[in-house]
């Protein structure tokens, strides 16, 4: 078992290979990547209590933490951090307006903002993303992807996994999705937050697209619109319908579209 | 993938569809460049002079200018860290790479407003013709010259007011429509 206080800047590389990781930040930056190199910690600078780091059997712990009491709102809590971990790695991440870029990781990834922003880039593994207000972009995600705010917008830049849920109440959903030639469904909820959702390729999915007043938009004249009293939907079959899409607003508009045939 | 665009043109003039097929190559893994991400991109480039295009027997060839050549020189460094490295710890390195998804996050954003737009604008009804419009306007004119207020007692406004809701009632069952507005 090995421990360590960081109150300044240092680097620590690590004797054992980390296959848990869990870090509580409150404010500053984090960065988490995967290399096959040993892994390392890059502390910046750190203002507050000291980053308490702990690595036991295969866990690695790396914590800063808001001290209780009187002094709360008025201390800043922050601290710079680098992570590079083995890519099999299992990775939690949480922080309260800390922003966080996670990257290349291939094992399951849960990262927890309040209001920091959510960076992902070519993560591979199943990866859960949730904030309150902080905005989620994604590029390159081939692992199954959830993503969940209450106004932060989602952004998914040429997702490649086969299955993508995403929820938030006002946030902007904007995703690309390159597998939807194949099996890949995607489910979209939101309240008042508009919706993008662009099929590459030869889309195959089943459509369901319904909202209460969001105005519906669809570059597919396979899907069949309709309108009612309190509720508008889209439905139908794109190619032979193996994946699903299911878009639900409240009064978000949705937009469905194509690739564009350069 | 601009830098990635700009570092294979600098091999040499390619045509669109060799530049799609080798992004593939190089970028690897799931990722799966697009006719929709990558002709934008060679616009874009375009635009901003570091890409010149040719045409030739019906396909259009794009080549680095001499403005692309030195962006190419500068960013070389970055193209190398890009395409080696994902697991490099450097904080400069996660600001840039944080930047850049951050920046393609927007774009995607954009392409995806414009192309809802588009689809939009082609739904959107025609306007008037423009006999129609001028009957409409002279109407207006004609009908709020006799309903101002000052020179037309209440009485009177009232039954213009219902003269007027029971043209709109006709109108509505000359081409028909349902009784009531929605």
């Amino acid at each position: 078992m090995a421990e360590w206080e960081i109150e300044a800047p240092e680097t620590i590389q690590f004797d054992g290979v980390p296959s848990e990781l869990e870090v509580r930040l409150v404010a500053g930056d984090l960065t988490v990547s995967a290399s096959e190199e040993p892994s390392t910690l890059e502390v910046g600078q750190v203002v507050g209590p000291p980053v308490r780091v702990r690595l036991e059997g295969g866990r690695l712990e790396v914590i800063q933490e808001q001290p209780l009491g009187w002094r709360t709102a008025i201390d800043r809590v922050s601290s710079s951090v680098a992570l590079s971990v083995p890519p099999r790695c299992r990775v939690h991440l949480s922080t309260v307006s800390a922003s966080v870029l996670a990257v290349g990781l291939e094992a399951e990834l849960a990262l927890e903002t309040v209001s920091g922003e959510a960076t992902l880039e070519s993560v591979r593994g199943p990866a859960r993303a949730s904030t309150v207000s902080g905005a989620i972009a994604a590029r390159g995600q081939s692992g199954q992807f959830r993503g969940q705010t209450v106004s932060g917008g989602l952004t998914l830049d040429a997702f490649g996994g086969d299955s993508v849920r995403l929820q938030t109440v006002s946030g902007e959903v904007v995703a690309d999705l390159k597998q939807a030639d194949l099996e890949a469904s995607a489910s979209v909820e939101t309240v008042s937050g508009a919706v993008y959702l662009r099929l590459a390729g030869s889309p195959s999915q089943k459509v369901r697209v319904e909202s209460v007043s969001g105005r519906l938009t669809s570059a597919f004249p396979e899907l069949r619109a309709k309108s009612g009293p309190g509720s508008r939907t889209l439905k139908g079959e794109l190619g032979e319908g193996r994946g699903k899409v299911k878009v639900t607003t409240v009064s978000g508009a949705v937009s469905l579209l194509a690739e564009a045939m350069a | 993938m601009r830098l990635y665009v700009l570092s294979l043109l600098g091999d040499g003039e390619r045509h669109g569809y060799q530049i799609i097929r080798t992004l593939k190559e190089r970028i690897g893994g799931d990722y799966t460049p697009s006719a929709g991400t990558v002709y934008p991109r060679l616009r874009q480039l375009e635009r901003e002079g570091l890409v010149r295009t040719r045409q030739e027997a019906g396909r259009i060839f794009y080549r680095l200018t001499g403005a692309g050549e030195s962006a190419l020189r500068e960013q070389a460094t970055e193209i190398q860290e890009l395409e080696t490295e994902v697991g490099r710890i450097a904080h400069g390195l996660a600001t840039q790479l944080k930047s850049e998804v951050q920046n393609s996050a927007r774009e995607l954003q954009e392409e995806l407003h414009a192309q809802s737009q588009a689809i939009r604008n082609r739904e959107a009804p025609a306007p008037f013709s423009g006999e129609l419009h001028q009957q409409l306007a002279r109407f207006t004119s004609e009908w709020a010259r006799l309903v101002a207020p000052d020179t037309t007692p209440a009485t009177a406004r009232a039954a213009l007011t219902a003269a007027m809701e029971a043209a709109v009632a006709q109108l509505r069952q000359r081409l028909d429509l349902p009784k009531s507005a929605d």
